[in-house]
């Protein structure tokens, strides 16, 4: 699993998301913030963090929950957790 | 059209720091926590291990074998929280015109222990559903709730469950109130139930809306609710019917309010839009203005988001008076029953009315700025009461609110 | 009672169609059984007859917009609203835009059963909170709520197989007091693994793969599902807002009989037969003002022998239609959808048959090739469950 890998997980799940919610595709940056600039709500970024722990296998701790708010961010979030797996 | 008035005439409560109306009463006086490990199932590796459990309840005392085992847990609870409001109440169904009795109940997951237990057995003989019990499916739908009611008190008139998830106990009670003072009824035991469920306790875990160990409404520090079980149950009956039979009237039923936030499931709006809406129509419907109101009994879960709207959406109804009503939450003490819990807050208010006294917020230590009302922190209060209003906020931004009154003649 | 409430207005998501025009003509051709057995984490040992709605696709009716998490209930109501009412929904100011009252059996079973399946599976770490918030019952209901910003009522009913007529009468009442003027109620379910084993368990599915009410051979029922929902509200309403008036509820009752007989259906009657005649005494009618009765009755011998009982007390010369051997026994939602049938017959001028005749379990003077309506304007509906809940509505017609 490398970091890209990692990333296009994060991307089509956010994409999935922004799909449902009707919000334009140009939004999703790597940098754009999920919920200002993007317009997700508290239950989706609930969801990336459910989904990534999931397909990862990873436990995310609560107190990262507010560096779940970027796709670099998560990206940087979930590869930290995953290397402590390794 | 014939209105009549709709009081209240006896009391039903089964939760974590006490059944029956007095030993309830006397544990939320001294502010009793009833929040303690869940001995329900395993919540190893779960954000929280705590929830309000109604312990060493035995539903013997209020049901025969046949009806226990017949029962689910919310059942059990529902069925005995109802009997015990008839018994103060002092009534004697075989004496009534049964199709004028009815029952009107509430409940956010049902008989959610009898899903679980049959998901459990489907998954042990290899997802195969060949070995369950054939009387197990029959206790599943929530409407079973309120047909085991109904039967198990013997009423044969309108008997409906609501179920409205966390908004649903006062749902049912409106229901009631409107079909005593249309006619269709003379009395109707209302309320609400829901057993400690691992669905539940799994769901609140995933949204991160637990708290660790206690449940602090509106503090500062507040992390969450915790989830909880119990029942509640009123007796409530037409003014004519219960003073034609003499009855001992406790509290009366003024109105109630429903609206929608239309925003999100989980989340309610920010602005209290619909919290608002509930508010005022309660009082409409009551016909009473906000400087009349003298106690306000909170949904108050503790979580971040519910208490700080709460606190908007009475701001925004008592505007100036805001700050000198009494607010408080018993589910600092006993946790969030869910479909229970308006029910059981109901029967707090009824109680508070009758005998002068407030209960607590307890857990309460460090003020928020953004909840800056008069919570009642962590003692009773001696006050007198002659309108309280209560709150019940539920997913799907179904908004409630019940008002109830010191009965004046 | 007060001023008359009034049904303007029918929708449905159902394996009939979607309107009074297309259940109409559905009605007079033979009812078309399909068949499930696998669902997203169990099957059934067999493949079980049943009655679904066909080529559904939600998609085509609500948009992709929002439709990622939620369940098949929820898109059935969803849907049964988009196509009904709409437009309603839309020019309504803030205030006055329709609440909803919706009843249903089991709720979000498939939703809470799925649940609890994926963390039996995958963990209980592992769910996903979204499925989460459509474990609670009234989630379907809410989440029509959200979609169409209607603030004025959100509620939901679950009496077993009554909750459609329950639904209706919360309705009726929140009206009458004037909680509201104009609210859509009606009833909603969804085929499910979950309903389906329960039902199997509990011996209501008919073995034989055929719904034939009142029949001597009676063994059973076969799951259905769908949604029907009908815009009510009172005559001031729809005076104001133009709308047409197609019947009006003279009457509704609803009762409960706690003595459980076979599979939980009293023998004697006596909840089937009180509710029927509290109907009509709401409506201020005798029963032979009553032009025909949609009934109840599904093949479960049980039921189709208390209702059968209790009609030859009251009604015993009055037309019987059995609109469940069309839709088959959809649960929460067959009051609402028998009761959508009664109207299409009666905007049609007839009382639509069964097709062949079978023998009859009692003298029940059902309909088996259609026939005019009366001159008589009223119709009753009528909804018995096996748990007691018994409730009766007596149609107006208006058209």
């Amino acid at each position: 699993m490398n970091s890209a890998d990692v990333r296009a997980a994060i991307r089509e799940l956010i994409t999935e998301i922004a799909e449902d919610m009707e919000i334009d595709e140009t939004k999703i940056t790597d940098d754009a913030h999920f919920i200002t600039d993007m317009g997700l709500d508290s239950m989706a970024l609930l969801e990336v963090l459910a989904t990534m722990e999931k397909k990862f296998g990873i436990a995310i701790p609560e107190t990262e929950f507010p560096n779940i708010v970027t796709i670099n961010k998560c990206t940087a979030t979930v590869e930290k957790y995953l290397s402590q797996k390794k | 059209m014939k209105k009549d008035r709709v009081v209240v005439t006896g009391l039903g409560v089964v939760s974590p720091i006490g059944t029956g109306a007095d030993a309830f009463w006397n544990a939320a006086c001294k502010g009793v926590n009833g929040i303690a490990p869940i001995t329900a199932f395993d919540t190893a590796g779960f954000r929280t291990s705590v929830g309000g459990e109604v312990k060493g309840f035995s539903p013997e005392a209020y049901l025969s074998p046949d009806q226990i085992s017949s029962m689910g847990r919310s059942s059990q609870l529902a069925a005995s929280a109802a009997k015990m409001a008839l018994a103060q109440a002092g009534i004697d169904i075989t004496q009534q015109d049964p199709y004028r009795v009815g029952v009107s109940l509430g409940t956010t997951m049902g008989e959610p222990q009898i899903l679980e237990q049959g998901i459990e057995m489907i998954y042990r003989a290899r997802n195969s559903a060949s070995g369950l019990p054939a009387d197990l499916p029959a206790k599943y739908p929530c409407g079973v709730i309120s047909a085991n009611v109904a039967r198990s008190i013997g009423a044969c008139g309108p008997v409906i469950m609501i179920p409205t998830a966390c908004a649903a106990g006062n749902y049912a009670i409106g229901y009631a109130f409107d079909l005593i003072s249309t006619g269709d009824a003379d009395l109707v035991v209302a309320g609400g139930s829901d057993p400690i469920s691992k669905i539940a306790f799994t769901g609140f875990n995933r949204l991160l809306a637990t708290a660790k160990e206690l449940c602090r409404p509106f503090d500062k520090n507040r992390d969450g609710m915790c989830v909880g079980e119990g029942a509640g149950a009123l007796a409530l009956e037409s003014l004519t019917h219960a003073t034609n039979r003499g009855a001992t009237i406790l509290a009366e039923v003024l109105g109630y309010g429903l609206g929608c936030d239309a925003f999100k499931m989980t989340i309610p709006d920010p602005s209290g839009s619909g919290g608002i809406l509930a508010l005022q129509r309660a009082l409409d419907n009551a016909h009473l203005s906000p400087d009349q109101v003298d106690y306000i009994s909170a949904h108050g879960t503790g979580t971040e988001e519910n208490d700080k709207t709460e606190t908007l959406i009475i701001k925004a109804v008592f505007g100036q008076k805001a700050r000198s009503i009494p607010v408080s939450s018993i589910k600092s003490m006993i946790g969030h029953t869910m479909g229970a819990a308006s029910a059981i807050e109901a029967v707090a208010c009824v109680l508070m009315i009758d005998r002068g006294v407030i209960l607590p917020t307890i857990n309460y230590t460090e003020p928020d700025p953004e909840c800056d009302l008069d919570y009642v922190p962590n003692s009773a209060r001696n006050a007198a009461i002659s309108v309280a209003v209560s709150n019940a906020y539920a997913f799907g931004g179904n908004n409630s609110t019940l008002v109830l009154g010191k009965f004046g003649g | 009672m007060d001023q008359p409430i009034v049904i303007t207005h029918v929708s449905a998501v159902s394996c009939l169609g979607t309107n009074l025009g297309e259940i109409a003509s559905s009605l007079l051709t033979p009812p078309r059984i399909g068949a499930v057995q696998n669902f997203e984490f169990h099957s059934l040992p067999a493949s079980q007859p049943c009655f679904p709605v066909r080529d559904f696709d939600p998609e085509a009716i609500l948009g992709k917009k929002g439709l990622r998490t939620k369940d098949r209930a929820t898109k059935l109501l969803l849907s049964a609203l988009e196509l009904g009412f709409k437009s309603q929904f839309e020019s309504a100011s803030d205030e006055s835009r329709p609440g909803l009252s919706i009843g249903t059996a089991f709720g979000s079973v498939s939703s809470i059963g799925d649940f609890l399946s994926d963390a039996i599976v995958n963990g209980s770490h592992n769910v996903n909170p979204q499925a989460f918030a459509n474990t609670v019952i009234n989630s379907p209901t809410s989440n029509a709520n959200i979609r169409y910003a209607s603030r004025i009522l959100s509620s939901t009913v679950s009496t077993s197989f009554n909750a459609g007529l329950d639904a209706l009468a919360y309705a009726v009442m929140f009206l009458r007091q004037g909680h509201a003027r104009c609210l859509i109620a009606g009833g909603l379910e969804e085929i499910s693994y979950y309903a389906c084993t329960g039902l199997a368990a509990t011996g209501l599915l008919s073995p034989f793969g055929s719904l034939l009410p009142f029949s001597r051979e009676a063994a059973g029922t076969l799951p259905g599902e769908g949604c029907a929902v009908f815009c009510v509200e009172t005559e001031a309403s729809a005076q104001e807002r133009g709308a047409t008036v197609i019947a009006e509820i003279a009457g509704i009752a609803s009762c409960f009989d706690p003595k459980r007989g076979p599979l939980g259906y009293d023998p004697d009657g006596h909840g089937a037969r009180h509710a029927m005649k509290q109907a009509c005494v709401n409506a201020g009618i005798p029963p032979e003002e009553i032009g025909f009765v949609a009934a109840s009755a599904n093949g479960v011998a049980a039921a189709d022998d208390m209702e059968a009982l209790a009609l030859s007390d009251l009604f015993p010369k009055i037309p019987i239609a059995a609109y469940k051997s069309k839709t088959g026994e959809c649960m929460g939602a067959s009051p609402c959808l028998s009761m959508a049938c009664a109207l299409a017959d009666m905007k049609a001028g007839r009382i639509s048959g069964l097709g062949s005749a079978y023998p009859l379990r009692r003298d029940v003077n059902l309909v088996f090739e259609s026939i005019p309506v009366a001159s008589k304007q009223y119709a009753l509906v009528n909804a018995f469950s096996c748990d007691g809940y018994c409730g009766s509505i007596v149609l107006k017609n208006r058209t």
